[in-house]
């Protein structure tokens, strides 16, 4: 008797397990598919798109998109170069100097350094939008407009960066700069000989997410450049809206070489990616 | 690599530690704080290096926020075309308040966060849920729930626009199924509701995150002495789940809102802020200022987003410092 019921309680709880991870399927399944019609749509004809039943898979998988998207569209690769040029730029200037500000943050001391840091936070509570305009005015009086310096410069060093690797860096230990000072060591190879590398972590996770961030901005890149050839991808992308005919597969096309890549470096460093999302939502 | 003997250390310079402090002190650094002879020395030269070292993000600081932030107020009390202006005082901000236009934007924000908000948060939820119960997989799930969050917002824009399009999947789907089909973006009834789904698909992996997060901070002795006394699933997440959850709901609704203001991408591309003004936001109205030369004014939106954030942000640190109260 005893023994039957508690057989008809593990069923219920299996049939439990077996629903949620239904529904999760079903969930990623939903989320998903969106990304997987763009693919599928890069390499269909227009035709297929649409109607009373269009056809999940290609009726015949053609490069012909891909071929007009990368060679016949005027800039499309230059977009790429760009988007690529600046991302780097932005990456390679944030690790650097975000670290070297969080070292000298955390571990060294120097009057007024947690009233300078508490300013530093302050100025995350002005919003993007209301630095748009004068940001352009500042870029168009010092003649950076449409160049790659008002691409990077803006965003070469981020106060988000900076808490990001203070947070890891609060937690290091301070026995190794006391005793490299006593070996006379400089501030500076302290900081590139010791906690550099032992902040790796914090570093990918900071390079890994200023990487996505920076690839994917689009309104800021919109307003600072003016010719196709300085445009990144997003920016051109958009501009293939109302450049030519209205043609989706191609659209899709490019979509495709904007995310695709993405995704995959996503999912190679997802690790990373995440800790740096939750490092400002978390307390502590 | 230097090998750190703290203790050894210690033993040497513990007789000489009382001398060195008896020096000029420091700020911060002080008693306790083993010195070695000479460290005082060490320390002033180690402070320059200290502002030099900061010197880069604060120089961006004060060309890229702190003195654009000043301009921008500046700005917004002139009637400004990019090259002329002349002082209007809150000319700007008048005009916005009788704007029409700036008033639709400004409910179709408010309208945009909302809706987002409760999309957004109950889908995250729901998966949070759904993934912190099930043992395996959970990375997978993570990863797929988080697509969209790295896909940038003009293929997401796109991709919804082609979705949505008269002829296109969902309209299909739903003939499939004998519902009735619209022109998603084109009818001003649906249009923003439209904008909302694309958003709340594009950004709900963020909030998923961060509540699988707080759930997994949630001790499960809470959970078992819960279940002793009697509670089913429901009263479980009533009184457990979600009052521990409060400060990520917080977060997430002062990040919801800022970002709310910060909505264009999807808004320029898919509906160009109409029809009829229906899904014109306060970013995208910021923007079509611009591009018609009235910085003044533009200047003035960026001011009110600015203002209300904070007023915004404030209330709610209020009703955090309250909540903490027994």
């Amino acid at each position: 008797m005893r023994a039957s019921r508690a057989r008809r309680g593990r069923w219920r709880r299996q049939a439990l397990t077996g629903v949620r991870y239904l529904v999760l399927v079903i969930g990623a399944a939903l989320t998903a598919f969106p990304l997987l019609w763009m693919v599928l749509a890069s390499f269909k004809r227009e035709s297929e798109l649409f109607g009373p039943q269009p056809s999940l898979l290609p009726h015949a998988w053609r490069l012909a998109n891909y071929l007009y998207v990368l060679t016949s569209l005027p800039n499309f690769p230059r977009y790429v170069l760009n988007s690529l040029v600046v991302t780097v730029s932005v990456v390679a200037l944030n690790v650097f100097l975000d670290s070297l500000a969080a070292f000298a943050f955390s571990q060294l001391r120097f009057p007024g350094r947690k009233r300078i840091f508490a300013v530093f936070l302050m100025t995350m509570l002005i919003p993007p939008p209301t630095l748009l305009i004068p940001l352009y005015l500042l870029m168009r009086a010092l003649g950076w407009l449409d160049t790659y310096w008002a691409l990077i410069m803006p965003s070469a060093t981020t106060v988000f960066g900076i808490f990001l690797v203070w947070q890891y860096m609060r937690g290091l230990p301070r026995d190794f700069l006391e005793s490299a000072r006593i070996d006379g060591a400089s501030d500076f190879t302290i900081y590139r000989r010791i906690y550099l590398p032992l902040a790796a972590p914090a570093l990918a996770t900071l390079a890994v997410f200023t990487f996505i961030t920076a690839w994917n901005d689009y309104l800021w890149p919109l307003v600072a450049t003016s010719s196709d050839r300085m445009r990144t991808l997003p920016v051109g992308l958009a501009m293939l809206q109302s450049n030519h005919v209205f043609t989706w597969v191609w659209l899709m096309t490019g979509a495709t070489i904007s995310v695709v890549p993405v995704v995959i470096f996503y999912l190679f460093t997802q690790r990373f990616y995440l800790a740096g999302l939750t490092a400002g939502g978390i307390k502590g | 690599m230097q090998q750190p003997s703290p203790g050894s250390r210690n033993s040497r310079t513990s007789s000489t530690a009382h001398v060195a402090s008896g020096g000029p002190s420091r700020s911060g650094a002080r008693a306790g704080h083993r010195r070695a002879p000479g460290a005082l020395l060490r320390q002033g030269w180690a402070g320059r290096n200290g502002y030099l070292f900061i010197l880069a993000p604060l120089a961006s600081l004060v060309l890229f926020f702190i003195y654009p932030f000043l301009r921008s107020l500046w700005y917004s009390l002139h009637r400004f075309d990019g090259r002329a202006s002349s002082w209007v005082g809150l000319g700007n901000y008048l005009d916005l308040v009788r704007d029409p236009v700036f008033d639709a934007a400004a409910l179709h924000t408010l309208e945009f966060a909302v809706k987002s908000l409760v999309l957004g948060v109950g889908m995250a939820l729901a998966c949070a849920l759904l993934i912190h119960s099930v043992a395996a997989g959970k990375g997978l799930f993570r990863a797929a729930f988080f697509l969209p969050m790295v896909s940038n917002m003009v293929a997401v824009s796109f991709l919804w626009q082609l979705l949505y399009h008269r002829g296109g999947l969902i309209n299909a789907a739903l003939r499939a199924l004998g519902m009735p089909t619209r022109s998603w973006l084109q009818d001003s009834h649906t249009a923003m509701n439209a904008i909302v789904v694309t958003s709340a698909w594009q950004g709900f992996g963020y909030s998923m995150i961060l509540l699988l997060a707080g759930l997994e901070a949630i001790p499960s002795e809470y959970f078992e002495a819960a279940r002793i006394d009697g509670a089913n699933l429901f009263q479980q997440f009533w009184h457990i789940t979600l009052p521990n959850l409060r400060f990520v709901f917080l977060f997430l609704s002062i990040t919801g809102v800022s970002g709310a203001t910060q909505v264009f991408t999807q808004v320029q591309l898919m509906t160009q802020g109409g029809p009829a003004h229906a899904t014109r936001t306060v970013m995208f109205d910021l923007y079509q200022r611009f591009t018609q030369l009235r910085l003044g004014q533009s200047n003035a939106v960026g001011i009110v987003i600015f203002a209300v954030l904070a007023v915004f942000a404030i209330v709610n640190l209020r009703v955090l410092g309250g909540g903490d109260e027994p």
